[in-house]
């Protein structure tokens, strides 16, 4: 289906058509990209995209609600699942749930972060067909597991805002059920209150034929930390965009990230930290492992503004490659306007580490043993930190994949 | 002359006071050793003297050679004869010791108004005195401190004092992370050194360095002023019972 | 960083540039602007063969069509192309002068004040000098002992007259004109700049150097130099640059193309020092300059080194094909910008060949109110087996009005070769500078040494007899106590 009919077919679900702002927002971006006003060249992203994918596939909605639900399992630890982008209306005195509305344009229009040169964000705003709000309230201490059920075929344009009240500390978890050809466009703005405490896991594993563009726009205020694990094995397309705002002294931020590609999968990633004040730490760090005809990006970036002074910001990118056919692009960026600070990058792409492997085989190792031993022990350190149950999630997801590599 | 003469000195760090109305009085010629428990506030002494500008004076006087040291800046201070062997002497990559402790010794020497000494001459002595301290041509090539060991670092202190030649030597936990090997080759660059035109303030934790340097006098330091003084046997009365006692 | 060490850069900084005299002679100049006419009277005025006519016709052709790259970190107006006047040549040179008693004492003055003297009993030792004053060469110095060693050093005109066939094969093999607009303008206009060829093993025995000098108003300058290594040579090469101090923005667009055969090795090192501007970032050159080497053949070696200190806009990044197995590329630079200059400079490594290697050390440090970017491209093809990079770029912020950038791109696509890059943004480091003034170094002192540690892996590889002035540029040397 062309983009055009596209369009035409999804004006109905538009959350926001009876606005007049939005409306109009929407049509101005639609011609925009109809019209090609962009450098599709330079820009990130659509770095590992295949452009088809976006002007020629067939939108697809229908907004069920009977399946979503939230579920206790204890006081302090729940399940939401969200299916089709459509969540439970919820309340009680830790947390708040509902879907997005029609008249929560206001909301929409102040606390919306996304990044304007982002043509996949351009198409979440046109296309959107569903959104939440999670308020998580004041001094809760929970546990978050947060399913995200896409049915085949679906197309979802999702907006989300969750917002962590003071003092909250959470652990959020997104996992991602998706069956086939579904179309994920999600975007969340997290806003994080001051001395909140937030983790957030994200768990990506699905088959080949689904595609999932995660964004996220994280706002940090005074004392607060966010702290994002991205772990994708999935053998669909991802694109994992990050960015986190340290707009209060003395917040921090790292954003994790590792990937296991193989075949001929792509993935797209990008962190973004933006120092906006005095005393604020930031980590970026993504690890990704490549075999077979497979692709992958990774742009980081510390932007330090005039007054982010005693700013520390830290960047990491690891690639290994297992074959020649496989291929990573990656572009460490340091964008620094203040004096006090101390930022670094580092970024090493490479083979195997041929003396380890060595050495393991001396010891009677066999080689693809020894070769998942060292792969192995490119995460092993990050997983260290991580709940026992998340760890042991990964260390299976990461021997199914190590399973693969022996042919 | 007054030689060195601390009178009532009270300093602090982001608000939190550290030195006390403290007192001491070093006369030429004399060794003394300072000890004390942790925070009780040696090293903050030594980076008073030297004019750290982290610290805050908030009152008394430092007369030193009859000028107040607290009117001078760092170099200021370095030039009339203070010398401060680091506790962590910092590593500055590129810069050779060479020309470094070149340019030293000239501003030490011109504000003396002596004649400044020239590139071939400096070369020589500063040969002559990393041979007796047993520091090899090859590390006077490298950048100062860089990737040096804990003992190295200190034996280039002890090279730059020698060369220097300064009347007012303040040692700042020098012992700590060495070894027996190197502290010895530290205290015999010290005790060679030694002679009755200057003198030593030897700020340390324990009292091992003490028998290799014979202090004249030794005092104890506690919440930021000197609770005992004292000749070596107290040095000996801390290595048998601690601080507790003071 | 305290207030005390900014004044104290600031100072060093503002030193008065020093080479921002004018000489007062009068030039020859054709009218302002670009046009197939101003092409031609160019090519008339250097006496070209239709052939070399052509080819800048067809550059000018394909210019036409280009805009100019917008990606770098810099902002300013947009150029005038009809603004600027292409040609300007002392008078008296309508034929390149035999020797210097044909050329006006001024110029030689203007070279002496440079301290470059070209007089026979002056010159150099040990440096070969080609001196480009605005858009002619005049003079170049131990031509003799050259030639009877085979190498051609000679300015790019006189070598499109002499060695055609060589100029044919080479010009523009490295850097294809329709590349960017900046070596397509390039390629069209084109003035005067160096030719070296080194022929089979031969190491050249000295440094070969070209300084070029912009003096006259509104003027473009557009150098084109061409150096070529064959077969197991050597040769080091030295370019300084200044301009005379003016309110009005000045465009310099310099395409460099170096080519390394078999077993051949060049170094090429770059002290540039046009005008930055003054303190409130009036006038000043934009430097757009093209630097490209090939490393064609076998065990070849490609060597950058550049101090950047000049112009109010630097936009270059000296690159490196390894296409033949084993080459390397390296590329040494420190760029220090200050008031309201603007650099965007870094290197690009393309590893063709099997078990290439490239090195990148890059030291930037801003200042006042300027924009201080490394950018750099490092990228591993399919067929490059065994290849290597290890990139270091560390950047030093003084104040906090400046800004300093650090944007590499790097993209494997061969899985044994092997990248490292690392890089780190501060500012001078506070305890360096206690331990420096408690051995006695004033402020300044401790300052200059600190940022002179800094550069001198960069500095360290400059050709002996120019890392003196560069140390002195940097504004760092501690008067004769830089050993």
């Amino acid at each position: 289906m062309t983009f055009e009919n596209n369009f035409i077919n999804h004006s109905k679900e538009y959350i926001f058509l009876d606005n007049d702002i939005l409306s109009n927002q929407r049509k101005k971006i639609f011609k925009k990209i109809i019209q090609k006003n962009y450098d599709k060249k330079n820009n990130e992203s659509l770095k590992n995209i295949t452009i088809s994918d976006l002007s020629k596939f067939n939108y697809f909605y229908k907004p069920i609600q009977e399946k979503s639900q939230v579920s206790l399992i204890d006081d302090f630890n729940y399940e939401i699942k969200v299916v089709n982008g459509i969540c439970k209306n919820y309340e009680d005195d830790n947390i708040e749930i509902r879907n997005l509305t029609s008249l929560d344009f206001k909301s929409f229009l102040n606390q919306d972060n996304s990044n304007v040169d982002d043509i996949i964000i351009d198409f979440n705003k046109i296309f959107l067909n569903s959104g939440f709000f999670f308020n998580i309230k004041s001094n809760t201490k929970l546990h978050i597991r947060l399913i995200h059920d896409t049915s085949d075929n679906f197309t979802i344009f999702q907006n989300n805002f969750i917002n962590f009240k003071k003092k909250s500390e959470v652990q959020l978890e997104d996992h991602f059920n998706l069956t086939n050809n579904s179309i994920n466009n999600i975007n969340y703005n997290i806003s994080i209150e001051e001395y909140a405490v937030i983790k957030h896991n994200i768990f990506q594993n699905f088959a080949n034929s689904n595609k999932l563009y995660l964004t996220s726009n994280t706002v940090c205020e005074k004392n607060s930390s966010y702290n994002q694990n991205t772990y994708n094995f999935s053998d669909g397309f991802v694109r994992n965009f990050h960015h986190a705002y340290l707009n209060g002294e003395f917040s921090n931020a790292s954003l994790y990230g590792c990937f296991f590609l193989k075949n001929k999968n792509v993935c797209s990633n990008k962190t973004n930290i933006i120092h906006n004040a005095e005393n604020c730490v930031s980590d970026q760090t993504y690890k990704g492992i490549l075999n077979d005809y497979s692709k992958a990006n990774y742009y980081s970036n510390t932007f330090v503004s005039e007054n982010a002074q005693k700013t520390e910001g830290y960047q990491l990118s690891k690639g290994i490659l297992l074959t020649d056919n496989c291929s990573f692009f990656s572009k460490p960026e340091l964008k620094i306007f203040a004096d006090d600070v101390k930022c670094s990058h580092g970024s090493t792409i490479g083979p195997v580490d041929e003396s380890a492997l060595y050495y393991l085989r001396s010891r009677g190792i066999s080689k693809n043993e020894a070769m998942k031993m060292i792969i192995s022990s490119f995460i092993e350190e990050d997983l260290q930190n991580l709940d026992k149950d998340i760890a042991e999630k990964i260390s299976n997801n990461l021997s199914d994949y190590l399973n693969c590599l022996v042919k | 002359m007054i030689f060195l003469n601390i009178n009532n000195l009270n300093v602090s760090i982001e608000g939190k006071k550290i030195l006390n109305d403290f007192n001491i009085t070093i006369n030429e010629g004399e060794v003394h050793a300072l000890m004390g428990p942790n925070g009780s506030g040696k090293s903050t002494l030594a980076n008073v003297l030297a004019g750290n500008e982290d610290y805050e004076v908030n009152s008394g006087k430092v007369i030193f050679k009859d000028v107040d040291l607290l009117d001078l800046n760092i170099e200021e201070r370095a030039q009339k004869g203070l010398f401060l062997a680091f506790q962590y002497p910092v590593e500055i990559p590129g810069v050779n010791i060479t020309p470094f402790l070149h340019a030293s010794i000239n501003s030490k020497l011109k504000n003396e108004k002596k004649p400044e000494i020239d590139n071939l001459s400096f070369t020589k002595l500063l040969r002559k005195n990393a041979e007796e301290l047993g520091i090899s041509s090859d590390m006077l090539k490298r950048s100062i401190n860089t990737g040096f060991s804990g003992g190295e670092k200190k034996r280039y202190e002890i090279l730059q004092m020698s060369i220097l030649n300064p009347e007012f030597a303040v040692f700042d936990e020098t012992d700590s992370g060495l070894d027996v090997d190197a502290l010895r080759i530290v205290t015999e660059g010290i005790n060679k050194f030694k002679n009755p035109k200057n003198s030593f303030l030897i700020i340390t934790h324990y009292q091992k360095l003490l028998e290799y340097i014979h202090p004249d006098y030794v005092h104890v330091m506690r919440n930021g002023k000197i609770v005992k003084s004292g000749d070596i046997s107290l040095a000996t009365e801390i290595e048998a019972s601690g601080y507790q006692n003071f | 960083m305290d207030t005390k060490t900014s004044q104290t850069l600031d100072k060093y900084a503002q030193d008065k540039y020093k080479y921002g005299f004018v000489t007062d002679i009068e030039s020859n100049r054709p009218k302002k602007g670009l046009d197939e006419d101003i092409i031609t009277f160019i090519s008339q005025k250097k006496n070209e063969p239709k052939w070399m006519l052509t080819w800048r016709l067809d550059c000018y052709k394909k210019w036409l069509k280009m805009s100019d790259p917008q990606w770098a970190n810099l902002k300013f107006p947009e150029i005038d192309y009809q603004d600027i006047y292409y040609y300007s040549a002392p008078k008296g040179f309508e034929e390149k002068p035999k020797d210097l008693s044909e050329v006006d004492p001024k110029l030689i003055e203007t070279y002496n004040k440079l301290g470059i003297p070209l007089e026979e009993q002056k010159v150099l030792a040990g440096v070969a000098v080609d001196a480009v004053f605005d858009s002619v060469s005049v003079a170049t110095t131990y031509k003799g002992e050259l030639e009877k060693l085979g190498i051609v050093f000679c300015s790019i005109s006189e070598a499109v007259q002499k060695h055609p066939e060589l100029v044919k094969k080479y010009l523009g093999s490295v850097i294809p004109p329709g590349d960017h607009s900046f070596s397509a303008l390039n390629s069209a206009v084109f003035t005067d700049g160096s030719f070296v060829y080194v022929p089979e093993n031969v190491k050249c025995p000295m440094e070969l150097s070209t300084y070029f000098r912009i003096n006259a108003e509104e003027t473009g300058q557009f150098e084109r130099t061409l150096i070529i290594a064959d077969k197991g040579s050597y040769v080091s090469y030295l370019e300084g640059c200044t301009a005379p101090q003016r309110d009005t923005n000045q465009l310099h667009a310099a395409n460099v193309e170096l080519i390394a055969l078999e077993d051949a090795e060049i170094k090429y090192s770059t002290v540039q020092n046009w005008y930055p501007g003054d303190e409130d970032g009036k006038g000043g050159i934009y430097n757009f300059v093209t630097k490209r080497g090939l490393c064609k053949g076998k065990n070849s070696k490609i060597s950058w080194t550049q101090v950047e200190t000049g112009s109010a806009i630097t936009w270059k990044y000296p690159s490196c094909i390894l296409k033949g197995d084993n080459s390397i590329g390296e590329f040494y630079s420190v760029a220090i910008t200050n008031n309201f200059q603007q650099a965007d400079t870094g290197t690009k490594m393309t590893h063709i060949g099997k078990n290439t290697r490239s090195k990148i050390i890059s030291k930037g440090i801003s200042l006042g109110h300027s924009q201080n970017t490394y950018r750099g491209n490092v990228s591993f093809l399919r067929k490059a087996d065994k290849a290597r990079n290890y990139t270091q770029c560390d950047s030093l912020l003084v104040g906090n009005k400046c800004g300093a950038h650090t944007i590499p791109y790097i993209d494997s696509k061969n899985n044994s070769a092997i990248v490292e890059h690392e890089a780190s943004t501060s500012k001078i480091n506070e305890g360096q500078l206690y331990y420096c003034r408690q051995r006695g170094l004033s402020h300044e002192e401790a300052v200059s040494l600190i940022v002179n540690g800094f550069c001198k892996q960069v500095l360290q590889e400059l050709p002996m007899e120019f890392a003196v002035e560069a140390q002195k540029l940097v504004s760092i040397s501690l008067e004769g106590s830089v050993g």
